[in-house]
């Protein structure tokens, strides 16, 4: 590996001292980080007598009562339903758009092209709470309001990341290749899905994936517009838990495990996607 | 990225025929239309919206008696401590983030970029944080920080620092560093990765030089690799800016703005004018308030953009 490579000087004390230092700095940070989560996620398989008696204490069974509680009196699986529905559809949709919209940038060349491009980019800067107030009443004006589609046709405008991510993908292929494809007869859309689409698949992951986090987790735009409790999407769902389970901390417990853990699960699967979108997002791309 | 100077060439040889200009549309509409359809119908128009019922009296209710007032709720704004606090809280929040959100990024990315072992687990924990909900994290807290079941006060107690406990987030004093803390805790993460990024493309021979000289990995890292990397922290201190704009719901979860305003935002404040109290107007320039800075944020991004760019 390249530590070889960077001949770097013979451990002295000194450089021994650091490292321990370096370890014990990174560990604290890191335990901070994995501790609440562990706490959160062991706590939901204890009674709620076990965690009034001790909070820290590690459960003594693997108890799943808090779960069942949660999926069978409970509407646990009804929010968990509306979460994956709305992120799925809005998911896709953003995806679609967006790599459509990327292409049109990359491959046209028309007046105006780089100020629209800059417009689209707008929806990244802008505070999304910005916007409930006129969006919650534009939404009314379509009566769509408590609908799941009042959510998953605002997560439909959210296209600036993946424009971006994609059109600076779209303009790296080199341009013969369409260019070959072009004289071999090929119109756009030809171009677009067989030979685009296909190159462009890790760039699309990365969309996905990052979209995939913002909207799972997204808690404004369900706060303001879905009204009633069969609509909500899980993390509106875990603060009403907050108020309206009180005391019952087990059972709490486990759906913030729930709530955490898809998302959780999503990041260790596509970790590489992931950073890959943070930094394509930050203009490294 | 140099896909912005790469336009005029594209330009040049991306589209044998620019003369058939006429032909162009019809192949180009479906591609960029959709998109752009959406965008425009779900936030070009709520960001209009909002500017355009800042200058209105609306109560929220009938679309028929929206009322022009022109600039009376902002002079109103003028007049608000609620809102100055709020703005001033905005303010704090986003100076002290992007600031603490920065240095924690770069001690983590140089730290990882050592290459010691374990580095790349280290990297996948601290990045963890920014993927959950902040609802869920905001819960958590707000239980780990509550006087009656809580985990930081019996911790506190158990390590013979009893006399710190607190209230936490019933203290005024308290209640707005705890939630910025927590966003630059959960947050720090993707600075970090930006970071890394950049260490790795730095050249080898360059700290090669500086060790030949006698220099120390800690002199080779302030005065080779920090004064590297200042435009990528350039870019980190923008994105961490525009991203501590958007504060809405570790707020809402964990205190709605209060002990007695003492965590209120402009995001929180404006919420509350719109939907609770049903001033609509009022809390719509608020809201403006909030985009302007936002704005100003963009506008030294393009900036930053274009020069990368060249």
């Amino acid at each position: 590996m390249s530590v070889a490579r960077r001949n770097r000087p013979r451990p002295t004390v000194g450089r021994v001292l650091t490292v321990v230092g370096l370890y014990v700095l990174m560990t604290l940070v890191a335990v901070s980080i994995l501790f609440p989560v562990v706490w959160m996620l062991y706590s939901s398989i204890k009674t709620n007598q076990q965690i009034l008696n001790n909070v820290f204490s590690l459960p003594t069974a693997f108890n799943l009562e808090n779960y069942r509680n949660l999926f069978n009196g409970g509407q646990m699986p009804v929010w968990l339903a509306n979460s994956v529905i709305v992120t799925l559809v809005s998911v896709v949709g953003i995806a679609i758009l967006s790599a459509l919209a990327a292409y049109g940038f990359a491959a046209f060349s028309f007046r105006g092209k780089e100020k629209l491009f800059i417009f689209c980019l707008i929806g990244l800067m802008i505070p999304p709470q910005a916007l409930i107030v006129s969006g919650f009443k534009w939404m009314s004006l379509f009566a769509l309001i408590g609908s799941r589609w009042a959510l998953i046709l605002t997560y439909l405008g959210w296209i600036s990341f993946g424009v971006l991510v994609l059109r600076n993908f779209f303009q790296a292929v080199p341009k013969e290749i369409i260019e070959a494809a072009r004289i071999d007869g090929a119109n756009h859309w030809r171009i677009f899905t067989r030979i685009m689409l296909p190159l462009a698949r890790p760039s699309i992951g990365t969309v996905v994936v990052l979209n995939f986090m913002w909207v799972w987790n997204d808690f404004i735009y369900p706060l303001v517009y879905v009204d009633s409790a069969d609509r909500y999407t899980i993390p509106l769902g875990i603060l009403q838990y907050q108020s309206r389970l009180g005391v019952q901390w087990g059972t709490q417990m486990a759906a913030l495990s729930v709530a955490a853990g898809v998302p959780l699960l999503i990041y260790l699967i596509f970790q590489r996607q992931f950073i890959r979108g943070i930094l394509a997002g930050s203009l490294k791309g | 990225m140099a896909t912005l100077t790469t336009e005029a060439s594209a330009a040049a040889h991306g589209s044998p025929r620019v003369g058939r200009r006429r032909r162009k549309w019809p192949a180009l509409i479906p591609f960029l239309g959709p998109a752009l359809g959406f965008y425009l119908m779900f936030l070009i128009i709520p960001l209009a919206g909002t500017i355009f019922l800042s200058l209105t009296d609306w109560n929220g209710f009938d679309f028929g008696k929206i009322d022009f007032v022109g600039v009376t709720n902002y002079t109103a704004l003028a007049h608000d401590p609620v809102f100055k606090s709020a703005l001033w809280h905005t303010l704090i929040f986003v100076a002290v983030a992007v600031v603490l959100k920065t240095v924690g990024a770069l001690a983590a990315s140089l730290a990882i970029n050592e290459r010691l072992p374990l580095a790349t687990l280290f990297r996948g924990v601290y990045v963890m944080p920014t993927v959950i909900s902040m609802v869920v994290i905001g819960v958590v807290f707000n239980l780990a920080l509550s006087p009656t079941l809580g985990l930081i006060n019996p911790f506190l107690d158990a390590i013979g620092l009893g006399h710190y406990a607190g209230t936490w987030l019933g203290d005024p004093n308290k209640a707005l560093p705890i939630i910025i803390l927590l966003d630059v805790w959960q947050n720090f993460g993707i600075y970090m990765l930006i970071y890394i990024s950049a260490l790795v493309a730095i050249p080898e021979d360059l700290g090669e030089a500086a060790r030949v000289d006698g220099a120390s990995r800690w002199q080779e890292i302030r005065r080779v690799t920090i004064p590297m990397l200042r435009s990528t922290t350039g870019i980190v201190m923008l994105l961490a800016g525009i991203d501590s704009l958007k504060v809405f719901t570790t707020v809402y979860v964990m205190t709605r703005g209060g002990p007695d305003h003492a965590t209120e935002v402009l995001s929180t404040w404006g919420y509350d004018q719109a939907f609770t109290q049903n001033d609509v107007g009022y809390g719509s320039a608020i809201m403006v308030v909030l985009l302007a800075i936002a704005f100003v944020f963009a506008f030294v991004w393009l900036r930053f953009f274009r020069k990368v760019g060249e």
